[in-house]
């Protein structure tokens, strides 16, 4: 009987619908700030929502020698430290640690997973866990292969009988460009099923996002004004306030537009400019994301400077303080090409979008922290009132704010109560904060439970995490070629002028978040 | 015999609508700067006895309305006014979400009535609520469900909640709340917050059914316990009532055997899937929270257990399978303290019917039938 399956009479009318089977996460890279400050704090509050059961277990692996106690306390200090809610019940905490382990080992050698067995077999008989494994890989993206190829080598792939489950969780960055995106999902395809493969972009663990879906297919106001005969283009920005924060030497190999814009932004395009899917199933949803993404009009390396504009910070100020410039952050080459800010131009071929522009920026050290997908109606076909208004006629505008600060805000004319007829641009809001006044769930919470429910309707498919590199790697490819005058943008600025001058020659302006 | 009091004109709704407009541009005024959001995504009506309108509610109304922004309409009853007493106001409700947002307000208009005015209130109700938005109404006393102002209230709200807890005979009005159910005709979705204060107790057993090693000893339970502290004004216990019938009728347990009450224990025999199984419902002794669950076991035949208790500090709950000697798992959680607010909280995220309490609620009386006779003869 498989877990999903299970027909539990109990849970009709209980809000927790879904419950997660028995099983064991088997975290590589235990050591690592992720596994402290995100994946075992979010794995404990599952536990004390009782969204994963008590036959629950999880097994960190990393080189540095330690016992299981010294495991536990580790990470009982991290959860007291990085939780939501702080408190940490001592007696609470006894419990769920008992389902705690550790491992110490190469990640290359085989031994480590020929423990790693034994130890599984074990738990499965005192812990209940009944066969069932999620692997997370958090180690350092070279290492990904290696654990991948020893998983299989090990025999740990499979499932250990016909009812269990084994799955597994890669983190980003998916690759370094295309070539190597493709290699790694050979790899992973040669040990796991892509139904086992869970590849995690943590931006589809929020809310908001989440709630893109919803707002297009569950208001029926919307989905008929989505398209090209009312959208005159859409803009989405992914600011970062913060530069790179000691992640210097990591970022100077990486970049926006591998960090940021191929990925998490990217997700978001798919999920603003995909079809409406027959069903909620995973497939369904990802089958009309790669729809969208496929129709996005290649860029031709000769023509990058068409449709795309980078930008690295220099000194400046950024909340009130001064901060450097980009080149002079510890672990980056002073002559550094790397790009802290990208704007792509994206066009789609189909039916819906033809004709709609999609401008997506994203940058580090601009004035604030904030993702938001903003849409851009066109004006009214005939300007009844367009002498009335002094300035320029602003068009509706429709923002869904991501991050921070929740909420959907409409833009729209209002007259301005008087004998004559005035006109002011006015917002109308809505706000998560407002009108739930409950705090979401965090993103690794909602994705890690997702996995061991065996839904990956939040997870990147294989032909997404290729198809975004294919649609980024001509304008990576014309930039590594070609030398920028960098800084081209303050610190705590909106990005190069370029990007603005890019806009202007479009007759075009950027929103100001 | 001295000349009836002359009925009281009625509230000037008009007035109480201009007061509410009149409070966002104070509000808007007080704060020019930084602004108010107006949120509103429901209607809450509260009707409570004038005697039991205490700094508790106050504390209660402040919580619930953070998580739920609406109009809140607090109708009192004072039942020892002697002349035609009919009153309201109106006052807001703000918060600040972060520290950084807007503030968030609400708005209350609380009615204040005498037992003689109070059925002309019902009309006035209905057009201060928010047009479009859901509306709840919350009995804050000893809910009598067939009473004219009840039924009115009802009508006009989408959903109803009631406390049993707050009952002079809290069995009896589980009694009530499965005959509002059967009494035909189209009635507003009723729940029980004693129905909520099991929603722990409940999660926590499904989640046993949840583990498929699991399920051929539970398809083989043929004893159930439920031990409950005994609630102040006697009888049986809605919770240990409601876990019982909710299991019986989530499970297909037949329940047309006999039944017996032995001073603080009833002992009822059930058919699961043609097998016997003995239902006990035992009351023991405690001086803090009378009406609550303690443990619940459910034994199989072959002596696998499940079971859930809570600890003696009432802060959390244990969970705890057996399957033999070297097969345990256990689990210890913070328990749900289901305050006031948290209950409408978990409630006013609901709509529409709840099928299961339905059926659970009727069960449930139908195990007060059985017990009631063997209780007026043991």
């Amino acid at each position: 009987m498989s877990p999903e399956s299970l027909d539990n009479p109990l849970r009709e009318g209980l809000r927790a619908e879904r419950t997660a089977s028995p099983c064991t996460v088997v975290i590589f890279g235990a050591s690592g700030d992720l596994t402290k400050r995100k994946l075992v704090p979010a794995l404990y509050r599952l536990s004390q929502e009782r969204l994963v059961p008590a036959e629950f277990a999880i097994v960190g692996i990393s080189r540095t020698p330690l016992s299981h106690d010294d495991f536990r306390e580790r990470m009982r200090s991290a959860v007291s430290t990085f939780s939501e809610s702080k408190h940490l019940d001592e007696e609470v905490w006894r419990n769920f640690a008992q389902g705690i382990y550790y491992l110490s080992g190469d990640i290359a050698n085989p031994e480590l997973y020929n423990n790693l067995s034994q130890l599984l077999s074990e738990i499965d008989a005192e812990r209940g866990t009944s066969g069932n494994r999620v692997f997370y890989l958090s180690t350092a993206p070279s290492q990904y292969s290696e654990a991948i190829k020893q998983l299989g080598a090990a025999d740990l792939a499979r499932s250990v009988t016909p009812d269990s489950f084994t799955r597994i969780i890669i983190e980003k960055p998916f690759g370094y460009d295309l070539a190597s995106a493709k290699q790694l999902n050979e790899e992973v395809a040669a040990v796991f099923d892509e139904d086992q493969v869970y590849r995690i972009d943590h931006y589809l663990g929020k809310e908001t996002v989440q709630n893109l879906l919803v707002f297009r297919f569950a208001n029926g106001i919307f989905e008929p004004i989505w398209n090209r005969q009312y959208i005159d283009h859409i803009q989405i920005t992914n600011a970062e306030a913060i530069g790179v924060e000691g992640r210097g030497a990591y970022y100077e190999s990486s970049g926006v537009t591998r960090d940021m814009l191929q990925n998490h932004v990217f997700q978001v395009l798919s999920l603003v400019a995909m079809e409406p899917p027959v069903s909620l199933s995973a497939n369904a949803v990802r089958d009309e994301k790669i729809k969208a993404m496929q129709a996005v009009r290649p860029i031709h390396h000769d023509q990058v400077d068409a449709f795309a504009v980078r930008g690295q910070y220099g000194p400046g100020s950024s909340g009130g303080h001064a901060v450097p410039g980009y080149r002079e952050e510890p672990g980056v080459n002073p002559d550094s090409a790397t790009e802290t800010y990208a704007m792509l131009k994206l066009n789609f071929d189909n039916w819906r979008w033809a004709g709609v522009p999609f401008y997506l920026r994203s940058g580090k050290r601009l004035p604030k922290r904030l993702t938001e997908i903003a849409i851009q109606f066109k004006q009214a076909p005939h300007l009844l009132f367009s002498k009335l208004v002094e300035q320029h006629f602003e068009p509706n505008v429709l923002v869904v704010r991501v991050q921070p600060d929740e909420g959907i805000t409409l833009r729209i004319g209002a007259k301005i109560p008087g004998q004559t007829t005035r006109i002011r641009w006015v917002n109308m809001d809505f706000r998560y904060g407002a009108s739930f006044g409950v705090s979401s769930p965090e993103a690794y919470e909602r994705l890690l439970l997702d996995c061991i429910l065996g839904d990956s309707t939040l997870y990147a498919r294989r032909d997404m995490t290729e198809r975004g590199w294919e649609i980024v790697m001509p304008v990576l490819d014309a930039w590594r070629n070609s030398r920028p005058d960098f800084p081209n943008y303050e610190a705590g600025a909106w990005g190069p002028a370029a990007a603005d001058e890019f806009l202007e020659r479009e007759g075009r302006e950027w929103r100001r978040p | 015999m001295g000349a009836e009091p002359a009925p009281h004109p009625g509230l000037n709704v008009v007035a109480l609508e201009r007061e509410l407009n009149a409070l966002w541009t104070n509000l808007g005024e007080e704060d020019p700067h930084s602004g108010v959001t107006r949120t509103c995504v429901l209607n809450l009506i509260i009707y409570a006895d004038a005697d039991s309108i205490d700094h508790h509610l106050d504390e209660t109304l402040i919580e619930v309305t953070e998580k739920h922004a609406g109009r809140v309409i607090l109708l009192t009853e004072d039942h020892a006014a002697e002349s035609p007493l009919l009153d309201a106001w109106v006052t807001s409700r703000c918060t600040l979400p972060t520290a950084s947002a807007k503030q968030v307000c609400c708005e209350q208009v609380t009615i204040k009535a005498a037992t003689s005015s109070i059925r002309e209130t019902p009309s006035a109700i209905a057009s201060l609520l928010l047009s479009d938005l859901p509306v709840y109404l919350w009995r804050r006393g000893n809910p009598d469900l067939h009473s004219p102002l009840f039924r009115r209230l009802a009508s006009l709200s989408n959903r109803v909640l009631v406390d049993s807890r707050l009952s002079n005979n809290p069995s009896g009005s589980v009694s009530a709340i499965a005959g509002y159910f059967t009494d035909g005709g189209r009635v507003t979705p009723l729940s029980d917050l004693n129905w909520t204060r099991t929603v722990t107790w409940r999660a926590v057993l499904a989640g046993f059914y949840d583990v498929p090693d699991y399920r051929s000893a539970l398809d083989a339970v043929n004893r159930v316990e439920i031990k409950y502290l005994a609630p102040e004004a006697g009888g049986l216990a809605p919770r240990a009532l409601y876990l019982a019938a909710w299991l019986a009728s989530r499970l297909g347990w037949r329940i047309d055997a006999a039944a017996h009450v032995d001073g603080d224990s009833c002992e009822i025999d059930v058919w699961a899937q043609g097998r016997p199984l003995r239902l006990t419902l035992q009351a023991i002794t405690g001086v803090d929270r009378p009406g609550h669950l303690e443990h619940i076991t459910l034994v199989s035949a072959a002596g696998a257990s499940f079971s859930v208790r809570k600890t003696p500090d009432g802060q959390r709950l244990v969970a705890q399978a057996t399957l033999g000697a070297d097969r345990r798992a256990e689990r210890v959680s913070g328990y749900d303290q289901w305050t006031e607010s948290a209950l409408l909280d978990h409630e006013l995220e609901a709509l529409g019917r709840e099928r299961v309490f339905e059926q659970t609620a009727k069960l449930a009386d139908r195990i007060l039938d059985l017990l009631a006779p063997a209780s007026s003869s043991g």
